[in-house]
Protein backbone atom coordinates (compact mmCIF):
# COMPACT_ATOMS: atom_id res chain seq x y z
CA UNK A 1 0.00 0.00 0.00
CA UNK A 2 2.55 2.35 -1.24
CA UNK A 3 1.61 6.50 -1.66
CA UNK A 4 -0.47 7.09 0.90
CA UNK A 5 -0.16 10.87 0.65
CA UNK A 6 -2.38 12.51 -1.87
CA UNK A 7 -0.59 14.99 -3.92
CA UNK A 8 -3.25 17.36 -3.93
CA UNK A 9 -2.16 19.03 -0.07
CA UNK A 10 -3.63 21.64 0.81
CA UNK A 11 -1.95 22.75 3.63
CA UNK A 12 -3.35 26.02 5.59
CA UNK A 13 -1.06 27.43 9.15
CA UNK A 14 -3.67 28.50 12.09
CA UNK A 15 -0.64 29.01 14.51
CA UNK A 16 3.36 28.82 14.73
CA UNK A 17 1.90 25.16 16.45
CA UNK A 18 -1.01 24.06 14.59
CA UNK A 19 -1.82 23.92 11.09
CA UNK A 20 -4.25 22.16 8.77
CA UNK A 21 -3.59 19.67 5.42
CA UNK A 22 -6.82 19.27 3.79
CA UNK A 23 -6.77 15.30 1.55
CA UNK A 24 -4.03 14.34 3.69
CA UNK A 25 -4.82 10.61 2.73
CA UNK A 26 -5.53 8.71 -0.90
CA UNK A 27 -8.98 7.32 -0.64
CA UNK A 28 -7.90 3.50 -0.75
CA UNK A 29 -5.67 4.26 2.22
CA UNK A 30 -8.79 6.19 3.95
CA UNK A 31 -10.98 3.20 2.89
CA UNK A 32 -8.47 0.59 4.75
CA UNK A 33 -8.79 2.72 7.87
CA UNK A 34 -12.23 2.69 8.00
CA UNK A 35 -12.52 -0.90 6.99
CA UNK A 36 -10.53 -1.83 9.94
CA UNK A 37 -12.40 -0.06 12.72
CA UNK A 38 -16.05 -0.63 10.83
CA UNK A 39 -15.77 -4.16 10.78
CA UNK A 40 -13.63 -5.33 14.45
CA UNK A 41 -15.65 -6.90 17.01
CA UNK A 42 -12.61 -6.44 19.20
CA UNK A 43 -11.04 -3.03 20.37
CA UNK A 44 -7.82 -2.37 22.98
CA UNK A 45 -9.90 0.42 25.03
CA UNK A 46 -14.00 1.03 25.78
CA UNK A 47 -14.66 4.19 26.81
CA UNK A 48 -18.02 5.90 27.96
CA UNK A 49 -19.06 6.51 24.03
CA UNK A 50 -16.08 5.67 21.72
CA UNK A 51 -14.11 3.04 21.52
CA UNK A 52 -10.11 2.60 19.88
CA UNK A 53 -7.42 0.59 18.55
CA UNK A 54 -3.95 1.35 19.27
CA UNK A 55 -1.35 0.58 16.51
CA UNK A 56 2.52 0.54 17.79
CA UNK A 57 5.78 0.80 15.97
CA UNK A 58 6.19 -2.37 13.86
CA UNK A 59 2.79 -4.36 14.62
CA UNK A 60 0.75 -2.53 11.90
CA UNK A 61 2.48 -2.34 8.74
CA UNK A 62 0.17 0.07 7.39
CA UNK A 63 0.63 2.54 10.19
CA UNK A 64 4.54 2.09 9.43
CA UNK A 65 3.61 2.76 5.74
CA UNK A 66 2.32 5.90 6.71
CA UNK A 67 4.54 7.03 9.80
CA UNK A 68 7.86 6.90 6.73
CA UNK A 69 5.25 8.79 4.42
CA UNK A 70 4.09 11.34 6.83
CA UNK A 71 7.44 11.90 8.49
CA UNK A 72 9.03 12.13 5.31
CA UNK A 73 6.87 14.70 4.03
CA UNK A 74 6.65 17.07 6.95
CA UNK A 75 9.87 16.19 8.17
CA UNK A 76 8.73 14.32 11.48
CA UNK A 77 10.89 12.18 13.46
CA UNK A 78 10.50 9.72 16.64
CA UNK A 79 7.18 8.79 15.80
CA UNK A 80 5.56 6.86 19.21
CA UNK A 81 2.15 5.43 18.40
CA UNK A 82 -0.71 6.06 16.81
CA UNK A 83 -4.51 5.33 17.62
CA UNK A 84 -8.09 4.92 15.48
CA UNK A 85 -11.04 6.01 17.22
CA UNK A 86 -14.38 5.18 16.68
CA UNK A 87 -17.56 7.58 17.84
CA UNK A 88 -21.07 6.44 19.05
CA UNK A 89 -23.02 8.46 16.77
CA UNK A 90 -23.86 11.01 19.49
CA UNK A 91 -20.85 11.38 22.03
CA UNK A 92 -19.05 14.51 23.89
CA UNK A 93 -15.38 12.73 22.51
CA UNK A 94 -12.07 13.11 24.35
CA UNK A 95 -12.37 15.40 26.47
CA UNK A 96 -9.47 17.68 27.71
CA UNK A 97 -6.02 16.44 27.70
CA UNK A 98 -2.38 16.71 26.58
CA UNK A 99 -0.41 14.46 25.14
CA UNK A 100 3.40 13.53 25.42
CA UNK A 101 4.42 14.24 22.33
CA UNK A 102 5.64 17.66 20.03
CA UNK A 103 3.44 17.09 17.27
CA UNK A 104 -0.31 15.42 17.15
CA UNK A 105 -1.75 14.27 13.40
CA UNK A 106 -5.05 14.08 14.10
CA UNK A 107 -6.91 12.65 10.44
CA UNK A 108 -11.02 12.44 10.29
CA UNK A 109 -12.13 9.04 7.78
CA UNK A 110 -15.56 9.70 7.79
CA UNK A 111 -17.31 11.11 4.90
CA UNK A 112 -19.17 14.93 4.91
CA UNK A 113 -22.58 13.30 4.48
CA UNK A 114 -22.45 11.66 7.43
CA UNK A 115 -22.26 14.22 9.84
CA UNK A 116 -25.63 15.27 11.19
CA UNK A 117 -24.70 18.47 13.21
CA UNK A 118 -21.75 20.59 11.80
CA UNK A 119 -20.94 22.59 14.26
CA UNK A 120 -19.64 19.79 16.06
CA UNK A 121 -17.09 16.60 15.39
CA UNK A 122 -14.11 19.05 14.95
CA UNK A 123 -11.31 19.52 17.19
CA UNK A 124 -10.91 22.23 20.19
CA UNK A 125 -7.19 23.41 21.04
CA UNK A 126 -6.00 25.70 23.41
CA UNK A 127 -2.86 28.18 23.52
CA UNK A 128 -1.60 26.19 26.95
CA UNK A 129 0.44 23.64 27.88
CA UNK A 130 0.34 21.82 31.13
CA UNK A 131 2.48 23.20 34.61
CA UNK A 132 5.87 21.64 33.88
CA UNK A 133 5.55 19.89 37.78
CA UNK A 134 2.09 17.95 36.88
CA UNK A 135 2.04 14.27 36.93
CA UNK A 136 0.43 12.69 33.70
CA UNK A 137 -2.74 11.59 35.79
CA UNK A 138 -3.08 15.75 35.63
CA UNK A 139 -2.61 16.50 32.24
CA UNK A 140 -3.47 13.10 30.48
CA UNK A 141 -6.62 12.47 32.94
CA UNK A 142 -7.64 15.65 34.28
CA UNK A 143 -7.47 14.66 38.14
CA UNK A 144 -10.06 16.05 39.79
CA UNK A 145 -10.99 18.47 36.90
CA UNK A 146 -7.37 20.20 37.16
CA UNK A 147 -7.53 20.79 33.38
CA UNK A 148 -10.78 22.51 33.31
CA UNK A 149 -9.73 24.55 36.33
CA UNK A 150 -6.74 25.33 35.24
CA UNK A 151 -7.74 26.47 32.00
CA UNK A 152 -10.51 28.89 33.42
CA UNK A 153 -7.44 30.19 36.15
CA UNK A 154 -5.38 30.77 32.97
CA UNK A 155 -8.38 32.14 30.44
CA UNK A 156 -6.90 29.77 27.88
CA UNK A 157 -7.19 30.55 23.62
CA UNK A 158 -9.13 28.37 22.13
CA UNK A 159 -8.69 27.52 18.13
CA UNK A 160 -11.99 25.64 16.66
CA UNK A 161 -10.68 23.31 13.81
CA UNK A 162 -14.18 22.72 11.84
CA UNK A 163 -14.47 18.74 10.70
CA UNK A 164 -13.97 18.18 7.12
CA UNK A 165 -13.87 14.89 5.51
CA UNK A 166 -9.73 13.88 5.08
CA UNK A 167 -8.72 16.59 7.28
CA UNK A 168 -5.81 16.31 9.19
CA UNK A 169 -4.04 18.67 11.85
CA UNK A 170 -1.01 19.21 13.16
CA UNK A 171 -0.32 20.61 16.07
CA UNK A 172 1.54 20.61 19.43
CA UNK A 173 -0.09 17.60 21.08
CA UNK A 174 0.77 18.88 24.48
CA UNK A 175 -1.22 21.84 23.98
CA UNK A 176 -4.61 20.88 25.72
CA UNK A 177 -6.91 19.66 23.14
CA UNK A 178 -10.47 18.18 22.98
CA UNK A 179 -13.03 16.65 20.69
CA UNK A 180 -15.46 19.56 19.90
CA UNK A 181 -18.41 17.10 20.37
CA UNK A 182 -19.84 14.47 18.28
CA UNK A 183 -23.19 14.02 16.30
CA UNK A 184 -23.55 11.79 13.29
CA UNK A 185 -26.41 10.46 11.50
CA UNK A 186 -27.74 7.40 13.00
CA UNK A 187 -27.05 4.54 10.31
CA UNK A 188 -24.74 2.43 11.23
CA UNK A 189 -21.62 3.62 8.61
CA UNK A 190 -21.48 6.95 9.39
CA UNK A 191 -19.72 6.96 12.74
CA UNK A 192 -16.99 9.27 13.34
CA UNK A 193 -13.82 7.43 12.30
CA UNK A 194 -10.16 9.06 13.63
CA UNK A 195 -6.72 7.97 12.84
CA UNK A 196 -4.37 9.71 14.88
CA UNK A 197 -0.19 9.72 15.44
CA UNK A 198 2.09 10.69 17.76
CA UNK A 199 5.63 12.14 16.94
CA UNK A 200 8.31 13.54 19.44
CA UNK A 201 8.77 13.44 23.29
CA UNK A 202 7.38 16.23 25.35
CA UNK A 203 6.02 16.40 28.92
CA UNK A 204 7.82 12.88 29.96
CA UNK B 1 -9.31 -1.26 -4.14
CA UNK B 2 -12.35 0.33 -3.75
CA UNK B 3 -14.54 -0.01 -0.84
CA UNK B 4 -18.34 1.60 -0.54
CA UNK B 5 -20.22 1.48 2.46
CA UNK B 6 -23.67 0.34 1.65
CA UNK B 7 -27.19 -0.53 2.35
CA UNK B 8 -30.55 -2.02 1.11
CA UNK B 9 -33.52 -2.89 2.88
CA UNK B 10 -36.22 -5.26 2.36
CA UNK B 11 -39.90 -6.27 2.50
CA UNK B 12 -40.48 -10.60 3.19
CA UNK B 13 -44.12 -10.27 1.52
CA UNK B 14 -43.70 -13.94 0.66
CA UNK B 15 -42.87 -16.98 3.09
CA UNK B 16 -40.69 -17.87 0.35
CA UNK B 17 -36.67 -17.56 0.58
CA UNK B 18 -36.01 -14.47 -0.85
CA UNK B 19 -32.86 -13.04 -1.90
CA UNK B 20 -31.34 -9.68 -0.40
CA UNK B 21 -28.02 -9.13 -1.71
CA UNK B 22 -25.69 -10.80 -4.58
CA UNK B 23 -22.64 -10.36 -4.59
CA UNK B 24 -20.90 -9.50 -7.56
CA UNK B 25 -19.00 -11.50 -9.72
CA UNK B 26 -15.63 -8.53 -9.68
CA UNK B 27 -16.23 -7.81 -6.14
CA UNK B 28 -16.11 -9.07 -2.36
CA UNK B 29 -18.54 -7.97 0.57
CA UNK B 30 -18.04 -7.61 3.88
CA UNK B 31 -21.63 -8.10 5.77
CA UNK B 32 -21.56 -5.92 9.04
CA UNK B 33 -25.38 -6.79 9.86
CA UNK B 34 -28.40 -8.23 8.63
CA UNK B 35 -31.27 -6.46 10.52
CA UNK B 36 -34.28 -8.47 10.50
CA UNK B 37 -38.04 -6.59 12.42
CA UNK B 38 -40.94 -7.67 13.02
CA UNK B 39 -43.48 -5.07 14.48
CA UNK B 40 -46.76 -7.62 15.77
CA UNK B 41 -47.38 -9.52 18.53
CA UNK B 42 -47.28 -12.95 16.82
CA UNK B 43 -43.95 -15.30 16.72
CA UNK B 44 -42.22 -15.45 13.39
CA UNK B 45 -39.52 -18.11 12.47
CA UNK B 46 -36.60 -15.78 10.32
CA UNK B 47 -33.53 -18.01 8.98
CA UNK B 48 -31.04 -16.58 7.14
CA UNK B 49 -29.15 -18.71 3.88
CA UNK B 50 -26.07 -18.30 2.45
CA UNK B 51 -25.49 -19.72 -1.29
CA UNK B 52 -21.96 -19.85 -2.33
CA UNK B 53 -21.11 -19.22 -6.00
CA UNK B 54 -22.86 -22.82 -7.91
CA UNK B 55 -23.87 -23.74 -4.38
CA UNK B 56 -27.11 -24.69 -2.66
CA UNK B 57 -28.58 -22.58 0.26
CA UNK B 58 -26.59 -23.14 3.78
CA UNK B 59 -28.92 -21.86 6.70
CA UNK B 60 -26.52 -19.35 8.51
CA UNK B 61 -28.39 -18.02 11.09
CA UNK B 62 -32.35 -18.45 12.80
CA UNK B 63 -34.34 -16.48 14.63
CA UNK B 64 -37.92 -16.07 16.34
CA UNK B 65 -39.49 -12.51 16.61
CA UNK B 66 -42.32 -11.40 18.60
CA UNK B 67 -42.59 -7.32 18.46
CA UNK B 68 -38.86 -7.29 18.14
CA UNK B 69 -36.02 -7.40 16.30
CA UNK B 70 -32.34 -9.09 16.30
CA UNK B 71 -29.08 -8.52 13.84
CA UNK B 72 -29.22 -12.28 11.93
CA UNK B 73 -25.28 -11.59 11.76
CA UNK B 74 -23.34 -11.51 15.14
CA UNK B 75 -19.83 -11.57 13.42
CA UNK B 76 -18.52 -9.93 10.08
CA UNK B 77 -19.63 -11.87 6.97
CA UNK B 78 -17.71 -12.44 4.08
CA UNK B 79 -19.19 -12.63 0.41
CA UNK B 80 -17.19 -14.01 -2.40
CA UNK B 81 -17.93 -13.59 -5.73
CA UNK B 82 -21.87 -14.58 -7.26
CA UNK B 83 -22.38 -15.64 -3.10
CA UNK B 84 -25.96 -15.09 -2.56
CA UNK B 85 -27.45 -13.54 0.97
CA UNK B 86 -31.11 -14.99 1.33
CA UNK B 87 -33.83 -14.76 3.98
CA UNK B 88 -36.79 -16.69 4.84
CA UNK B 89 -39.91 -15.91 7.24
CA UNK B 90 -42.80 -18.61 7.69
CA UNK B 91 -45.24 -15.88 7.49
CA UNK B 92 -45.75 -13.22 4.56
CA UNK B 93 -45.20 -9.88 4.99
CA UNK B 94 -44.11 -9.50 8.54
CA UNK B 95 -40.73 -9.34 8.78
CA UNK B 96 -38.67 -6.22 7.25
CA UNK B 97 -34.92 -5.73 7.08
CA UNK B 98 -31.46 -3.90 6.28
CA UNK B 99 -28.43 -5.43 5.43
CA UNK B 100 -25.26 -3.01 5.63
CA UNK B 101 -22.23 -3.45 3.97
CA UNK B 102 -19.03 -2.33 2.47
CA UNK B 103 -18.38 -3.30 -1.05
CA UNK B 104 -14.83 -3.88 -1.86
CA UNK B 105 -14.05 -3.76 -5.64
CA UNK B 106 -11.43 -2.34 -8.43
CA UNK B 107 -14.06 -0.04 -9.36
CA UNK B 108 -12.87 3.73 -9.41
CA UNK B 109 -9.07 2.78 -9.64
CA UNK B 110 -7.12 3.97 -12.45
CA UNK B 111 -3.93 1.92 -13.96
Amino acid sequence: MANCLNDKLIIKPLSDKIFIVDNLLNEHVIGYLRLRMEFTNKFDDYYKDYQAINYMPGKDSLTDILEKEISTKFKLNNFQRAWSFIYNNSSDGVQFHADPSNINVNIWLTPEESIEDYSKNGLLICNKKPPKNWSREQWNGNKNGCIDKFLQEEKAEIFRINYRYNRAIFFNGALFHRTDGVKTKNEIFNRRISYTMLFGNTLE
Amino acid sequence: MTIRYKSDTYDLTTSNITTVLTCPADATILVKSLQASHQSASNVDVDAYLQKSGGSNVEISHAQLNKNFTNMISETLAMEASDVLKVQADTANQITGVVSYALIDRSQENG
